[in-house]
């Protein structure tokens, strides 16, 4: 790799830079002087922003002094500047050496003396004051953007459920889990990352259940980023995973408050990030990305089938195209006699060697995928029209493909929508290629040694340092009740052994707790306006009694 | 991500768990000799050659006594070490290579009787060399992992492979009872020929003597690798009386892997010729088999600082011409019987003579590290 990257230096030169520097960059440093250089200065650093309102109000029906404000207008509530401005000039009055937070009420003042405090404070959406009259200098927290409010989550989307998603707003993604876990053991901590972008992310995690190994981990892995920009929370999740080559992803993201919960609950740490309505959780493992939320809500039996489904849908996505080449090319003999004479038929007129048959529908297939997820709604449908009919129905009458591998490619795109996490059924759909092309080259076996390889990656594979394929291998038993079935809530006593929790736990068992018996007296019965709660609790009396 | 490189840190580390012991001992055994089996032991003893199996697994059992023995005389030690330990620098080194040889050969002689099977099977056309390279590619990437990895890739080995048992109905169905009959109509001598030639699929497990350092209950050590040669035990047996019930003993003994043509019957209505498919997925347990014993192989490399890391590679070469060099099954199958003796060596004798030697001079090996800081390490 080092020859490689020594190839690519000398046939791409880059224009020689100065040295990166870690600290964002163009602000000012020193402290700050008096009323006149703090102008300048401040001029001098927001030159060129015309979005950064600086302006100087002059002494008369407002104010009996000079002062000098500055804020960004886009950031900002107009109103909430003018109540600071009330609180400001509150402070400047008699009696002399109030605290800010005694004029205050509710809003979040403090004093600053250094340049480089008070600029990054009006980035943040703060309004900075400079108090001609007694020297001082002011920020008032005034932050409120236009956000979008909280929708329906599009990219897992359930019938059962809550349906509300994070958005890109973190106050209200946090707002969203503070609202679902009322304990003040959710800690919050917070971090900001990117030269440039100065992003946000909030590390979340439940003391007393999460490992706090797992937390240091995340923290000391998000302050080691050194970068310019982070955008989202899924290229943040590729900086701080443990293998960024593996095309499996390490973290989860998702927009659902319920599913962060739940993690959080089960002793994981999750990652909310200013701008991005995802959240990243972890650590991770194989299975977990075949969980939906709905799984939970619905009767066991059903989600129990549906899992099972799904995990089927993972095979076929995986291994069904690759499958149709190898058996194909190499080995018919695997075919039933009956069925081989109708795929005798229905390849006999296609020119192709079955391998680049099969490539060529998958990537059409992919296309279309592509095309349909990028282009409009309205658009969207006729791509539906194109892909099904014109490509599908054409393509056999053309004599192009066949009709059986028509079949095996659209059951196995089907199949990998079948996943709920998005990402890694994307990371499935793209491992289709290399098992097709070993299937093509070597049959069987070289799917085989396609499939070893992709074992044995994610046995090797780690999130957060923690096994990725945990509850296969290592062996854990108790966890597979959560795995190819999702097992009644009361079997689910433990939370699951992938992170570690410190208080393993989760409810007591069935037979611990003193079954309320049957409403069925001549009270309950009769009388059935009676509130529910009062009904529960004589239940419960009459349990203990009898 | 950094390699730890002190032996004791290194152990607590990449520690395995009981599954791991288990599966580990158990798949390293499981390999291309149980699609011969049937027909080597009905070859020696006839149809009660089946009792073969159970003796050759108390062979094996005694054999992993005395390996856990001595493991447990030396903390913490493999064999390599304990080579050095109990004949000094030179003479152990030399030991160790040949251990370490032992190791690589056998990895070669699996691979190269299952590519045998695969070309004549599958592709009749295709080079062993291509082939070969193939099933080196998952193999290396296994271990130039940790332990604990191919551990973990053991328990998936099984849950990968089991299913094949269940194939086994349609022969079972029709079993016919009079074959197993008369029992014990051959001398015990024959027996005993029986049992000492199933030993290239019994063995497999003198891995043992190079991962013991890993495990991480050394109390439940024992107990556990027991199992696992129990298990293997029942699964020979399972396929050897089904074999038996199924052929008659001439028919037995003209086919080469009567384990492979007892699948032929099976017909899913989805799938015609089922032998194909677990042909293919027989891969993973060769894998499993040639990475342990590779892995064995360059854990003597790695006692050198300078091949710590990629020069796991330069292990290749010696397997190379192993893997293509015979070119008749005639010639592989006479290596193997071979080869399968000198593994039950050392699973067996070689342990005893190390146990003995270290009791004699009175030499017991001491943890290399304070307890406390293997604690912290893991």
């Amino acid at each position: 790799m080092g020859f490689l990257r020594k190839i690519m230096k000398k046939a791409h030169r880059r224009p020689k830079t100065d040295k990166l520097h870690q600290d964002p960059p163009n602000l000012p440093e020193g402290q700050l002087g008096s009323y006149s250089e703090n102008i300048k200065n401040i001029q001098e650093v927001f030159q060129g922003c015309s979005d950064i309102k600086l302006r100087e109000l002059a002494p008369g029906m407002v104010t009996d002094d000079y002062v000098y404000v500055v804020y960004i207008e886009s950031l900002v509530k107009i109103e909430m500047v003018e109540d600071s401005f009330r609180a400001i000039h509150t402070l400047s009055q008699q009696p002399e050496h109030l605290r800010p937070n005694e004029v205050s009420g509710f809003m979040e003042i403090s004093e600053i003396d250094s340049l480089k405090n008070a600029a990054t404070k009006v980035l943040e959406g703060w309004t900075l004051f400079f108090v001609k009259k007694t020297g001082k200098t002011f920020v008032v927290n005034t932050y409120a953007p236009p956000t979008r409010s909280i929708e329906r989550s599009e990219t897992e989307s359930v019938i059962l459920g809550p349906q509300e998603a994070f958005n890109e707003s973190i106050q209200t993604s946090l707002s969203l889990m503070r609202r679902r876990i009322k304990s003040p053991d959710m800690k919050v901590t917070s971090i900001s990352i990117g030269k440039y972008t100065q992003r946000y992310a909030c590390i979340l995690h439940m003391e007393g259940i999460a490992e706090p190994g797992y937390v240091e981990a995340v923290t000391e892995r998000l302050k080691h980023i050194s970068i310019d920009s982070v955008q989202d929370a899924g290229d943040l999740a590729q900086m701080i995973d443990d293998n960024p080559f593996s095309p499996f992803p390490q973290f989860h993201l998702t927009e659902r408050p319920e599913k962060v919960a739940s993690h959080l609950l089960d002793g994981k740490v999750a990652i909310l990030v200013d701008g991005s309505s995802f959240a990243l959780t972890a650590p991770a493992t194989f299975i977990e990305f075949f969980q939906s939320p709905e799984d939970y809500s619905n009767r066991w039996f059903s989600a129990s089938v549906i899992r099972a489904l799904r995990l089927f849908g993972m095979f076929v996505s995986i291994s069904l195209s690759a499958l149709y080449v190898a058996v194909i090319t190499f080995h018919y003999q695997l075919i039933p006699g009956d069925m081989l004479v109708t795929l005798t038929e229905s390849r006999a007129r296609v020119p192709f060697p079955p391998l680049y048959e099969t490539l060529l529908m998958e990537i059409t297939i992919e296309l279309l995928r592509e095309a349909g997820a990028r282009l409009p709604t309205k658009t969207g449908q006729t791509i539906g029209i194109v892909g099904g009919i014109v490509i599908g129905q054409a393509a056999v009458a053309a004599g192009l493909t066949s009709n059986i591998l028509i079949i095996a490619v659209a059951l196995s795109t089907i199949a990998s929508f079948i996943t709920p996490s998005y990402v890694m059924s994307s990371a499935l759909r793209a491992i289709r290629f290399p098992l097709i092309f070993m299937a093509g080259l070597y049959g069987l076996f070289g799917m085989m040694i396609g499939i070893l390889i992709m074992v044995i990656h994610v046995l090797r594979l780690s999130s957060l340092g923690s096994p990725y394929f945990t509850p296969f291998s290592p062996l854990r038993l108790s966890d597979w009740k959560d795995t190819f079935m999702r097992a009644p809530f009361s079997w689910m006593v433990y939370r699951p052994t992938t992170a570690q929790p410190l208080d393993s736990q989760r409810q007591v068992f069935q037979d611990e707790v003193t079954p309320p018996v049957a409403p069925l007296s001549k009270h309950a019965s009769s009388d059935t306006s009676t509130n529910t709660s009062t009904d529960t609790a004589n239940a419960g009396k009459n349990g203990e009694n009898s | 991500m950094t390699r730890p490189t002190t032996t004791g840190n290194k152990h607590a580390i990449y520690s395995l768990g009981m599954w791991e012991t288990f599966f580990w001992v158990q798949t390293s055994q499981v390999g291309i000799g149980l699609l011969s089996l049937p027909r080597v032991v009905s070859e020696e003893a006839g149809h009660s050659g089946w009792i073969a199996i159970p003796l050759a697994t108390l062979l094996a059992q005694i054999g992993v006594w005395l390996i856990i023995l001595l493991m447990r005389r030396f903390e913490s030690r493999d064999v390599f070490d304990i080579f050095r330990l109990l004949f000094g620098r030179w003479i152990g080194n030399v030991a160790g290579f040949l251990f370490a040889a032992h190791c690589v050969v056998a990895c070669g002689l699996v691979t190269r009787t299952y590519i045998e099977l695969v070309q004549t099977w599958l592709f009749p056309t295709t080079s062993t060399l291509m082939f070969y390279l193939l099933l080196l590619v998952p193999t290396f990437y296994l271990i130039t992992s940790n332990p604990r990895v191919i551990g973990r890739y053991c328990v998936m080995t099984f849950f990968g492979t089991i299913w094949i048992a269940m194939l086994m109905y349609r022969p079972i169905e029709q079993i016919q009872t009079d074959f197993y009959l008369p029992l014990l109509d051959t001398t015990w001598m024959k027996i005993i020929k029986a049992t000492l030639m199933t030993s290239h699929s019994v063995t497999g497990f003198e891995v043992l003597l190079v991962f013991y350092p890993y495990i991480q209950d050394k109390k439940k050590a024992l107990r556990w690798t027991s199992y696992g040669i129990w298990f293997t035990c029942v699964i020979y047996l399972f396929v050897t009386l089904v074999c038996f019930g199924f052929y008659s003993q001439g028919q037995l003994q003209q086919v080469q892997l009567p384990t492979v043509h007892l699948l032929q019957v099976v017909q899913l209505p989805m799938i015609e010729r089922v032998e194909h498919l677990v042909i293919a997925v027989w891969s993973f347990l060769i894998v499993s088999t040639t990475a342990s014993y590779l892995w064995a192989a360059s854990a003597y490399l790695s006692r050198w600082k300078r091949f710590e890391k990629r020069t796991w590679l330069w292990l290749l070469v010696p397997m190379l011409p192993m893997g293509i060099w015979p070119e008749e099954v005639y010639v592989l199958n006479r290596l193997a019987l071979f080869f399968g003796w000198l593994g039950g060596f050392i699973c067996l004798i070689l342990p005893a003579l190390l146990l003995l030697f270290a009791m004699m001079r009175g030499i017991k090996g001491t943890p290399d590290q304070a307890p406390e800081e293997a604690r912290q390490a893991s």
